[in-house]
């Protein structure tokens, strides 16, 4: 009975999920493990998808007021504002074609938004409303760039001093710190095989866990992993996560969530799924993934289980501990929500 | 009697909840084996670490099912051209897809391989790349691979001395998300014994898979219209010259992978 739906829902691109019968279909789904497991929703958003499109859901936010902002490279509305429900309460953003990376940051009790733009190969700094306050190019300061090209930043961090961090994780992985004018202070990582060296450095982020000692939680994502630095760019160890292509690190209380671009095993095949790390980043959760196992101190290969998502790009966590996960290229979904199971 | 008691969890867990929700479908399993390509014998390796699922085998080709065995320990793999199949089936979920996977031995001895110039990105692991007895890992970051993107791909294989060749085996991987696709043509030509000539023997022609048509490794057999005892053959192999229309890559050049070639 099943086989005439999946061909029809396959057609329509939606997300590998597929309706049977309501009478067959009303338990809800229950992804994760131990203290970390949610129940999906994947009709979350209301927007009017012909007035409202997207195209690779990149990045989302919550700001003060309580609102979800997501950012896509689809320029007809860049950025989408909703509320927790799922009510599109407004849009802006026309001039972003490459709008990836989104970090929100308190400006001394003001909502400001760094937007990473991979083909305007710029950071732009806006107001909660879209108004841009700085533009930082290409950083021809670092001597190691010839032209704007070869600079596609993906993420940024903004350091409680307003510290810049941009993480150029398509161009040559270098992480770029400025100072909150946007005046160059120094660059580190890079492309390469070492400990210090990135592979596709994605994402970033403060990690303010341990107060004694901020750090800067960096993607590496080709490598499976995580690299910790410290604010001036020393690297202090690498988190390996085999077999997990983590997109950038989300710190919230003690945990750190990252949606898992797709699994090593099963590449380009819509094989990703979200992972959640506890305070020692113990990996204690994977949703839609396999059950966290260690062998001394690695985890075992990880991996997709359930076809929830396909490529997850962002996790982000509100103020009452929901998710919304953004995806990229998966058919241009919008967003899914996952609600705690407590 | 026992098939029937989910359903009716279902049905009383729905008229609580209200609204509907989707049944997703479950990933194939994790699949693990060092070549498909053997010697004496291989062993296999399965795991998925989902609560409440099962992966089921079979060995005779046939889409496993819930009845088929149950995965609990390594297969010992033994007789040539043996096809796994793997499925998972848990309760609340739609099975995955299959995995196939086909062990092979290794066939005739190979002294030598060339071929056309490789991608510089995909350039395998060295001149042993093709007849090293590594290959059928469906991961095309894997160095077992050769990438190709050209309109014509030689490979020319010289054995330790003259043999009966019935068949050629060309490994090869399909990978739509990665624009890898089957080539669509392969020639096989042959040098006899007292010519100095290569005589085209074989032919074979290979239709674009589906688009839903999983990222797996294939076999492709080319046979040489009457066997031939030969200690130099040349394949030609054609990679797709057009995308299909389904794929955003529509109409450009496909690349072609090739891991591992034999000759029986």
């Amino acid at each position: 009975m099943q086989r005439r739906n999946f061909l029809r829902n396959s057609a329509l691109g939606l997300a590998g999920a597929m309706y049977v019968p309501q009478i067959l279909a009303k338990t809800a789904t229950i992804l994760g493990h131990n203290q970390k497991r949610y129940r999906i929703n994947t009709r979350w958003s209301q927007a009017d998808v012909m007035r409202n499109p997207v195209n690779d859901c990149h990045e989302m936010v919550q700001d003060s007021k309580g609102r979800i902002l997501l950012l896509t490279n689809e320029t007809r509305n860049n950025v989408l504002i909703y509320d927790k429900n799922g009510k599109l309460l407004e849009t802006w953003g026309t001039e972003y074609p490459g709008a990836h990376g989104l970090t929100l940051f308190d400006e001394n009790g003001t909502d400001v938004l760094f937007i990473c733009d991979n083909t305007r190969h710029q950071v732009i700094k806006t107001t909660i409303e879209g108004k841009v306050l700085l533009v930082l190019d290409y950083p021809k300061e670092t001597g190691m760039y010839d032209k704007a090209a070869e600079y596609v930043p993906t993420e940024t961090a903004i350091a409680p001093n307003g510290d810049i961090y941009v993480a150029d994780g398509y161009g040559k992985d270098f992480i770029i710190q400025y100072d909150a004018k946007g005046r160059y202070i120094r660059h580190f990582g890079g492309k390469g095989e070492g400990d210090a060296y990135l592979q596709n450095a994605h994402g970033i982020a403060l990690d303010l866990r341990n107060p004694l000692q901020p750090s800067l939680m960096i993607t590496s994502r080709v490598q499976n992993a995580f690299k910790r630095f410290d604010l001036a760019g020393k690297y202090l160890e690498t988190i390996s996560l085999p077999g997990a292509w983590v997109c950038r690190p989300v710190i919230r209380g003690e945990y750190l969530y990252a949606a898992v671009l797709q699994s090593n095993s099963r590449q380009w095949t819509q094989s990703g799924f979200v992972t959640i790390l506890d305070k020692n980043n113990r990996v204690v959760s994977n949703l839609a993934g396999s059950t966290p196992t260690y062998t001394n101190t690695l985890p075992d290969e990880m991996y997709q289980t359930i076809k929830a998502f396909q490529y997850p790009h962002d996790v982000c966590v509100d103020d009452e501990e929901n998710l919304y996960v953004a995806q990229w290229n998966s058919g241009k979904t919008f967003p899914y929500k996952l609600e705690p199971v407590v | 009697m026992k098939q029937f008691t989910p359903i009716l969890l279902y049905l009383l867990l729905g008229a609580s909840t209200g609204f509907a929700q989707e049944v997703f479908q479950l990933a194939p399993p994790l699949v693990q084996y060092n070549s498909v390509f053997f010697k004496e014998k291989t062993t296999v390796f399965m795991e998925f670490a989902q609560t409440g699922c099962q992966i089921h085998v079979t060995l005779n080709g046939k889409e496993p099912t819930a009845n088929d065995p149950v995965y609990t320990r390594a297969l010992e793999i033994k007789k040539h051209q043996t096809t796994v199949k793997a499925k998972v089936f848990g309760i609340g979920f739609l099975p995955s897809e299959t995995v196939e996977v086909t062990f092979y031995q290794r066939g005739l001895d190979i002294l030598a391989i060339n071929t056309s110039r490789p991608d510089k990105r995909y350039p395998g692991d060295g001149p042993l790349t093709l007849f090293d007895g590594k290959g059928g890992i469906p991961r095309s970051d894997s160095k077992t691979w050769m990438g190709f993107q050209q309109d014509t791909v030689t490979v020319e294989i010289t054995l330790k001395k003259p043999k009966k060749v019935q068949q050629v085996l060309l490994e090869v991987l399909h990978n739509a998300g990665s624009w890898i696709f089957l080539p669509q043509k392969v020639d096989i030509f042959c040098q006899e014994k007292g010519s100095s000539q290569l005589v085209q023997v074989g032919t074979a022609t290979f239709p674009a898979l589906p688009k839903d048509a999983p990222a797996l490794c294939h076999a492709l057999f080319i046979k040489p219209e009457k066997p031939v005892k030969t200690d130099r053959i040349l394949v030609k192999v054609y990679p797709l010259t057009s995308i299909p229309a389904w794929h955003p890559g529509k109409g450009t050049r496909a690349w072609l992978f090739v891991d591992e070639i034999k000759l029986y």
